[in-house]
């Protein structure tokens, strides 16, 4: 009998310490959100898998070969750079010319890639003149391959058909599967010397002319895959050759979710993300519950201030199109017992809309009691308010990062008039666009952090 | 007596010389050409001494007639009017003349031209943008060969070698092509023709056009593993839809079709379907090896 009454006394024991924070009341109940979310690294798998490797062949391909004095080719050895990258990230490596058709390369045939012999074209004028890079073949193989990493190296100059109707679609179709699938898409994007033939520039009749005198031109790397290889091969072109400069260098990932993590899973909020006068004011403590939700805990009164700052850094996947909308999910809850252990109970009050979001380059501005303030709350109360933030639509940095090396069909005859030195890639922006509309469609609203704020309005 | 008859016989002497005889004046080398006396010459008015105007003026004044030297260059208007005449004559038989060689050598031109390919039967892909000239070598200065209207058909053969702003081009003229260089900047491509799958192949109810068969409908070989571009096309009338290895793939509206396939290097099979209205009405399962 003794013995059961200690058993019972050890589980009654055990129940009450955990539920300790509750028992005090010094917080309402709610029901904790907790993101799952933790760094956003897709399928860090540490297997090597199988790379496949694109080498756009058209004859324009050709001018990123041959030197222009002035001017720095890096062609050459970023072609050589990928091949390495690839051996070491993958298990086993296939590689493919493209153009019109997509066809399999011979092992003799890769080390010409760098060489202007590898993109002359045998075939007759009509069919070796304005040769297409059908890249919708690769996104199409890369659908049917969503496990491996694909590395596509191309002038990436497409066609207005090429974007609108049901060529688009066989675009928009595999990158909505893959991205659904957790992939992303990185678009390295190197401004290099060219010294040959950039044709395929459509007229405003419709028809096609070309460009001689480019002295430079940007080509392209595109990387679809996990998120880690696309940054691996990103990381080591410019640890290779953009350490000094990135004048030459752009860089833009697509992804499902731009969001890089969940700053509670990792307990990343810190007292510093409020202002540091809160920490000297009466009563501060800053705590975790459930080693998940932060609380500033302190006695404030109508002029304390409350703005919760974060840096974008710390919630958006770097190069990525970031978020361009954030939510704010906010309850507050008050009892007329300011100190916890005569708190009973709390009261759900219906505020409405109290804090405001701004955002700049850098920083995440949560600015409490904003639009609800402090002094038309009522004083000698406890305040309990609780704040999950949302990332609600990603943004469009990654067009904006490409627009300087991007031309429209309807602009590229004048651009071409003007005798450029340094020419755009048609419609760059525009497929970036399509890119970042694929990854918004599949974007799911995303909770990014959580806090609280418990504070006493003095008079 | 004597001497009176001797008178009468000279006097009818006289009569019957005078009578007889036809002025014959002799021939000189100073005569008009096909006359026999000298060229007249023609003392312009302005030019005359005060005497030979004295003596004009009482031949028309007092005789109401031309004087001697109003008469010769009123003869010499005439001989010059008259040669005038011969003159255009002579033009004009050297111009039938001029005409009758150009005829002759255009009908050897046309001999030469009737001998050449025509290029009628040939797809020409590039347009002039604007009017502009075909000339004989990469440069301006050259002879010019043809004028290039705006939106002509030109022939894209090949860039000059030399100069790169340069290419040389078959200007279609009628049933016949005329090259030449012409700048680069007044060249632009047509649209690119969508190439209908030859008439006379679409006996079979699906075709493979590329890569070429080994073994037709079993066998392709390759040059190395990976990705490769299948295309074909099907009898539309036919087959309504195609579908690759479980998976079905686009029928263009030119009847054309592709898919992509990766060859391992143990080889891969590949197995097309092809239904109408949901029934097979074809199926193809062959191999693509490595070479």
């Amino acid at each position: 009998m003794k013995q059961t009454f200690i058993q019972i006394f050890i589980v009654l024991l055990t129940l009450s310490i955990s539920n300790a924070y509750s028992a005090e009341k010094c917080e309402p109940d709610f029901e904790l959100n907790k993101a799952t979310l933790t760094q956003n690294n897709e399928n860090s798998s540490s297997d090597k898998g199988e790379v496949f490797v694109f080498f756009d062949q058209s004859k324009t391909m050709q001018g990123f070969t041959i030197d222009q004095p002035g001017q720095e080719n890096l062609y050459v050895n970023i072609v050589d750079d990928i091949q390495q990258i690839s051996e070491n990230i993958g298990s086993d490596i296939v590689y493919q010319n493209f153009g019109t058709d997509v066809n399999p390369m011979e092992d003799r045939d890769v080390s010409k890639v760098k060489t202007k012999k590898f993109y002359e074209c045998s075939g007759s004028s009509v069919s070796c003149d304005n040769q297409s890079s059908k890249i919708q073949e690769i996104f199409k193989i890369a659908e049917d391959y969503p496990e491996a990493t694909h590395i596509v190296v191309t002038h990436l100059s497409l066609q207005d058909r090429q974007l609108v109707g049901s060529e688009s679609k066989q675009i928009r179709g595999p990158l909505t599967s893959l991205l659904k699938q957790g992939k992303s898409i990185g678009i390295i994007g190197i401004m290099n010397s060219f010294n040959g033939k950039i044709d395929n520039i459509p007229t405003k009749e419709g028809e096609y002319t070309e460009y001689l005198d480019a002295e430079t031109r940007p080509f392209y790397i595109l990387v679809i895959g996990n998120q880690d290889n696309i940054n691996r091969i990103k990381d080591e072109i410019v640890e290779n050759h953009f350490s000094s400069s990135k004048e030459n260098f752009k860089y833009a990932l697509i992804t499902s979710n731009p969001i890089l993590q969940n700053l509670n899973v990792n307990k990343l909020i810190e007292e510093t993300n409020m202002p540091a006068s809160l920490a000297r004011a009466d009563n501060f403590s800053f705590n975790y519950i459930e080693d998940y939700l932060p609380v500033y805990k302190f006695s404030g009164n109508k002029k304390t201030k409350l703005e919760f700052k974060v840096n974008t850094d710390q919630i958006e996947v770097p190069g990525s199109t970031g978020v361009s909308e954030f939510s704010i999910s906010e309850k507050v809850w008050t009892t007329n017992k300011v100190k916890c252990k005569d708190i009973k109970n709390w009261n759900e009050a219906k505020f409405g809309e109290i804090s405001a979001i701004s955002r700049d380059d850098k920083e995440l501005t949560l600015d409490l009691f904003k639009t609800k303030p402090l002094k038309k709350l009522f004083r000698g109360l406890r305040y309990f308010y609780k704040i999950d933030l949302y990332a609600e639509k990603p943004g469009k940095s990654s067009e904006r990062e490409f627009s300087e090396w991007s031309v429209k069909s309807s602009e590229i005859e004048e651009l071409k008039e003007t005798n450029p030195v340094s020419f755009k890639t048609l419609n760059l922006e525009k497929f970036v666009s399509i890119l970042n509309a694929v990854s918004g469609d599949t974007f799911k609203k995303t909770l990014i952090a959580s806090f609280a704020v418990n504070f006493e309005l003095t008079k | 007596m004597m001497n009176k008859i001797l008178i009468n016989l000279i006097k009818s002497l006289l009569i019957i010389i005078l009578m007889s005889s036809t002025a014959s004046a002799h021939k000189s080398k100073k005569h008009a050409p096909g006359s026999k006396f000298d060229p007249v010459v023609c003392i312009p008015p302005e030019e005359r001494t005060q005497a030979q105007k004295t003596s004009d003026n009482i031949a028309n004044d007092l005789f109401h007639r031309l004087s001697k030297l109003q008469q010769e260059c009123a003869i010499f208007r005439i001989q010059q009017l008259e040669k005038g005449i011969e003159d255009a004559n002579n033009s004009v038989d050297e111009a039938k003349e001029i005409i009758d060689e150009i005829k002759r050598e255009n009908d050897a031109l046309q001999q030469s031209l009737e001998n050449a390919a025509l290029c009628s039967d040939i797809t020409f892909n590039h347009k002039s943008k604007k009017s502009t000239q075909l000339f004989s070598k990469p440069s301006a200065k050259s002879d010019k060969i043809a004028d290039v209207k705006s939106n002509a058909d030109l022939l894209y053969i090949s860039d000059s070698s030399s100069q790169k702003k340069w290419s040389f081009v078959l200007l279609m003229n009628g049933k016949k092509c005329n090259p030449g260089y012409i700048q680069k900047q007044f060249i632009s491509k047509k649209d690119e023709v969508v190439k209908e799958a030859p008439k006379e192949v679409k006996a079979d109810l699906i075709s493979i056009t590329k890569p070429t068969w080994s073994q037709k409908e079993k066998l392709i070989v390759v040059p190395a593993s990976g990705f490769i571009t299948i295309k074909g096309f099907v009898d539309s009338a036919k087959i309504d839809q195609i579908i690759v290895n479980e998976k079905e793939r686009q029928i263009n509206s030119d009847d054309t079709f592709s898919f992509n396939i990766r060859v391992k290097d143990a080889g891969t099979e590949v197995r097309i379907v092809g239904n109408k209205k949901g029934e097979t009405k074809k199926t193809i399962t062959f191999q693509i090896k490595v070479k």
